[in-house]
């Protein structure tokens, strides 16, 4: 769940197959559910930026990054397979640029502000052991009761 | 990868599902901040005369911790899961 940065008495939530756009008038929460194209419903909802515009960025478990136009619940752009498997997180840089990173591939990328395509490309891969440098003499108990 | 968030510069800091902390841009390759353990912790001891502890657990890693600088100094992919450890 986020704060609209500049759309005051916003809120966007995100989840299971939805992402919801709150308004906060009075004292009630009125709810506008985001309408999605029928081929672009993903399973999840994984996370949720903005543009220095006041765009809601949201990325999805298909790899899919939308657009979605401040103060609307309709999709404006559509990035099909961002990513190979979910988009876990977006980052929307002050420059404008877009950042998004990929849970399976474990690839970052960096886009220009409109999205249209990738500009660079890195890769975060889980670290490997660090080798010991001297050896220490250790007891170690396992749970298959040896020692 | 779980999460991304800015840094220093154009220094990206990224947290992974495996519980480990790496930094990095597009320029530089991302290194290890931090390394966590996945599972369990079941042990842990302490040197008797160094600042250094080990810990390991259900995860099967075993991790031999600086306590001063707060890092890994070693750690150790164990083919089984470990409960006790002394020095």
């Amino acid at each position: 769940m986020e704060f609209h940065p500049l759309d005051k008495n916003t809120i966007i939530s995100c989840g299971k197959s939805h992402i919801s756009f709150w308004a906060f008038e009075g004292c009630v929460l009125y709810k506008k559910l985001g309408i999605f194209d029928q081929r672009d419903k993903p399973k999840y909802v994984t996370c949720l930026a903005f543009t220095g515009t006041g765009d809601v960025l949201s990325g999805d478990s298909s790899g899919n990054v939308l657009i979605w136009a401040r103060g609307t619940n309709v999709v404006a752009k559509v990035i099909r397979g961002a990513h190979d498997g979910p988009v876990f997180s977006i980052l929307a840089l002050k420059d404008g640029e877009i950042i998004t990173g990929g849970g399976k591939d474990g690839r970052v990328l960096k886009w220009d502000p409109d999205l249209t395509k990738a500009e660079m490309e890195t890769v975060v891969k889980n670290p490997e052991s660090i080798h010991a440098q001297k050896s220490i003499p250790v007891l170690i108990n396992t749970v298959y009761n040896t020692l | 990868m779980r999460v991304i968030t800015e840094g220093r510069g154009s220094q990206l800091i990224v947290g992974t599902t495996k519980n480990c902390v790496l930094a990095g841009s597009f320029q530089l390759p991302f290194q290890l901040i931090v390394q966590g353990h996945t599972d369990e912790l079941w042990g842990l001891a302490t040197h008797p005369e160094q600042q250094q502890f080990i810990t390991g657990g259900l995860d099967k890693m075993l991790v031999l911790w600086d306590a001063l600088s707060k890092t890994a100094v070693w750690s150790l992919d164990f083919d089984v899961c470990t409960q006790a450890k002394w020095f």
